[in-house]
C-alpha cells in the first residue's frame, strides 16, 4: 500500500479528509457534483479523472471553500478535516492546511519572485525576520526545483518567468505555507513536457508528507503519478479505487468506457 | 438615402465642433498676445505683480497658477481617501447589493449639484464652521476652497475608480483567498496594487475636471493676489481671478485676463490628456 512508509508522520497528523454526500449547484436544480462521498487516503496522490464538465474542478474548489466567493453556488453535504466540518472552521485555517494550485499559473503581478513565494505570509499578516524569509524562499523554490533558475533574479517580476516557471512558482507559493493537503487542478496543462516531468517528480516527492488530490491532465499522467483514482461522470463519483486496479480492471461500465475511449 | 443624410449630419457636426474649438483657441491666443508682448511670456507667468493703477500697470499670473495648483492638489488629497473607499464599497465589497445602489445614487446627486449651491453652502455653513475651528481668514482661503472642490471631485473619481475594481482578475483574487487571505487582505494586497495606476489616473482625470471650477471657489477662496504660503492662507485661482476682474476698461488688463484664461486652458488640456494617456496605458 502506498504511503505506509510515513506511518510515523501520520500518527502525529491525522490527515483525514472526508466528503459525505457533497453536492454543488450553480443554479437551482442543476448539479455540478452530486452526492459525492469519499474518504481521501492520506500521504498519497489521488487523481481525479473524467470528461470536461464532469465536475473535477468544482470538487477540488469546494474542498478549498472557493465556492463561498460566489453567492450563487450552493453546497450541501459535509466535508470534514480530521473529523471537523470545514464549514465550521475558519476559512483561513482550512485554506492554510489545504493549499490549492490552479490550472493556469497566476503569480501576483505586483510582486517580484521573492515576494510571490512569501505572499501567503504577507496576505495572512504573518511577520517573519529576514533570515526566516530567506530560508522559506530558498526551501520552497528548492522544493519545486526552481531555485537554481531564479536565485540570481529574485527581485525580477514574476511575469518575466516562462509559463512553466510561473507554475512552479505558484506551487512554491502554496508550499511555503506548509499545507498538509495539496489540491492541484490540472497543474501541467499549460506546460511543456520537461516541466511537466519536473512537476510530476515534485508531486512524487511531496507525497511523503502531503496528501495530494490532482486533476490529471490525461490518463497516462494519472497512471504515472497517482496511487488512487476517482472517476467522475456528470457530477457523480462513479468509481474510486487504487489507480492501477481501476485502470486495468474498472468495476463500472462507465469507467471502462471512459478509459477505453481515452486509450484509443 | 437616410444613411447619407445621417453621414452628412455627423460630418457637419464634427466640423462645426472643430471650428468652434479653433475659434475659441484663436480668440484666447489673439487676445492674450498684447499682454505677452508687453510683459514677455516668461515674465508674465513668473511674476506675482497685480497693479491696476493707470500708468503703472503690472500683471503676472504666478499667484494664480500657484493658487490653482494648490487648491486642486489639496482638493485631490482630501478626496482620495473618500473616493477610494467609496469605490471599493461600490465596486468590490457591496457589488450588486442594494447599499451599493444607494451610495451610487447619493454620489450621482452630489455630482449634479450646481456649483453655485456648493458655493452658498460653503459661504454660509462651511465658513462659520472653519471660523469656529480657527482655520483660514474668517473661514476664507485655499483650504476652504479645496473642501468644496473635493466635494466635486469625489463623485467623478469614485465612479471612474469603481469600474476599475471589476478589472482585477478573479483568478488572482482566488489565488489570494486560497492562500488564506481574508477579504480585506485581498483588497489591500491584490486588488489595490493591481489597479493602483488606474486609480491614480482616475484622480488626475477628476482633477482636470475641477481645475477650472470657478463660482464656488471664488466665493470662498478670499481672492487675494499673492502666493499663499500655507494652505490656510487666502488666495486666488486662474479661474477666480478672471471672474473677479473681468469688468475692466484697461486693454492691457483685458489681455492679461485672456492670457490667464489661455494658461488655464492649457493646464486643463494637458492634465486631461495625461489622464487619458495613463488610463489607456494601463487598460489596454
Ligand atoms: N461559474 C459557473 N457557473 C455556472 N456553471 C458552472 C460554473 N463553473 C462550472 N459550471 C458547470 O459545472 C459543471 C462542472 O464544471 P467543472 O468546471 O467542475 O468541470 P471540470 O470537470 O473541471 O471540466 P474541465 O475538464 O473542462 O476543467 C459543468 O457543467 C459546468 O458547466
Ligand atoms: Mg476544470
Amino acid at each position: 500500500m502506498p504511503g505506509n512508509g510515513k506511518l510515523h508522520y501520520l500518527m502525529n497528523k491525522k490527515h483525514l479528509l472526508e466528503l459525505k454526500n457533497v453536492s454543488v449547484s450553480f443554479s437551482p436544480g442543476i448539479y455540478a457534483i452530486k452526492n459525492v462521498s469519499v474518504s481521501i487516503k492520506p500521504c498519497a496522490i489521488t487523481s481525479v479523472i473524467g470528461a470536461s464538465g464532469a465536475g473535477k474542478s468544482t470538487l477540488l474548489r469546494s474542498i478549498n471553500r472557493m465556492h463561498e466567493l460566489y453567492p450563487n453556488i450552493k453546497l450541501s453535504g459535509e466535508i470534514s478535516l480530521d473529523g471537523k466540518n470545514i464549514m465550521e472552521m475558519k476559512p483561513i485555517e482550512v485554506r492554510r492546511r489545504i493549499g490549492m494550485v490552479f490550472q493556469m499559473p497566476n503569480p501576483f503581478p505586483a510582486m517580484n519572485i521573492y515576494q510571490n513565494v512569501l505572499s501567503g505570509y504577507k496576505l495572512n499578516k504573518i511577520y517573519l525576520s529576514k533570515a526566516e524569509k530567506d530560508e522559506i524562499v530558498e526551501k520552497s523554490l528548492q522544493d519545486v526545483a526552481l531555485w537554481d533558475e531564479v536565485k540570481n533574479s529574485l527581485n525580477k517580476s514574476a511575469l518575466s518567468l516562462t509559463v512553466g516557471q510561473q507554475q512552479r512558482l505558484c506551487i512554491a507559493r502554496t508550499l511555503a505555507l506548509q499545507p498538509e493537503f495539496l489540491l492541484m487542478d490540472d497543474p501541467t496543462s499549460s506546460i511543456d513536457p520537461i516541466c511537466t516531468n519536473r512537476i510530476e517528480e515534485l508531486m512524487y516527492r511531496l507525497k511523503d508528507n502531503h496528501t495530494i488530490i490532482v486533476v490529471a491532465h490525461n490518463l497516462s499522467q494519472a497512471s504515472r503519478i497517482s496511487d488512487y483514482a476517482m472517476y467522475l461522470e456528470k457530477g457523480e463519483l462513479v468509481e474510486y479505487d487504487i489507480s492501477n486496479v481501476m485502470f486495468v480492471a474498472p468495476k463500472d461500465k462507465r469507467t471502462e468506457r471512459y478509459i477505453t475511449e481515452q486509450i484509443e | 438615402m437616410k444613411d447619407k443624410v445621417l453621414k452628412i449630419m455627423l460630418f457637419c457636426s464634427a466640423v462645426v465642433l472643430l471650428l468652434l474649438m479653433a475659434g475659441i483657441l484663436y480668440a484666447l491666443i489673439s487676445q492674450s498676445i498684447p499682454a505677452f508682448k508687453h510683459f514677455g511670456f516668461f515674465q508674465f507667468i513668473s511674476s506675482t505683480e497685480w497693479n491696476q493703477i493707470e500708468g503703472q500697470e503690472q500683471y503676472g499670473a504666478l499667484s494664480f497658477i500657484t493658487g490653482t495648483i494648490l487648491t486642486s492638489l489639496l482638493a485631490l488629497i482630501i478626496s482620495i481617501p473618500f473616493s477610494v473607499s467609496l469605490s471599493f464599497l461600490i465596486g468590490e465589497l457591496f457589488v450588486g447589493k442594494k447599499i451599493a445602489f444607494w451610495i451610487n445614487s447619493f454620489l450621482n446627486i452630489l455630482a449634479g449639484i450646481p456649483p453655485i449651491i456648493l458655493g452658498i453652502w460653503g459661504y454660509y455653513s462651511l465658513r462659520p464652521l472653519l471660523i469656529s475651528l480657527n482655520i483660514g481668514h474668517h473661514g476664507y482661503g485655499i483650504f476652504s476652497a479645496a473642501i468644496l472642490l473635493s466635494l466635486m471631485i469625489i463623485p467623478y473619481s469614485t465612479s471612474i475608480s469603481t469600474t476599475f475594481f471589476a478589472l482585477v482578475p478573479m483568478k488572482l483574487k482566488e489565488s489570494a483567498y486560497s492562500l488564506g487571505a481574508t477579504r480585506f487582505e485581498v483588497i489591500r494586497n491584490i486588488s489595490i496594487p493591481y489597479i493602483k495606476k488606474c486609480l491614480i489616473a482616475a484622480h488626475v482625470f477628476a482633477l482636470g475636471k475641477v481645475m477650472g471650477e470657478t463660482i464656488a471657489v471664488t466665493m470662498i477662496i478670499g481672492n487675494i493676489n499673492y502666493i499663499p504660503s500655507k494652505i490656510t492662507d487666502t488666495g486666488n485661482t486662474l479661474a477666480s481671478v478672471i471672474l473677479n476682474q473681468f469688468e475692466t476698461i484697461s486693454d492691457l488688463k483685458f489681455s492679461a485676463l485672456f492670457a490667464i484664461a489661455l494658461l488655464l486652458f492649457i493646464i486643463t488640456a494637458v492634465i486631461n490628456l495625461m489622464a487619458r494617456y495613463m488610463i489607456r496605458r494601463v487598460v489596454l
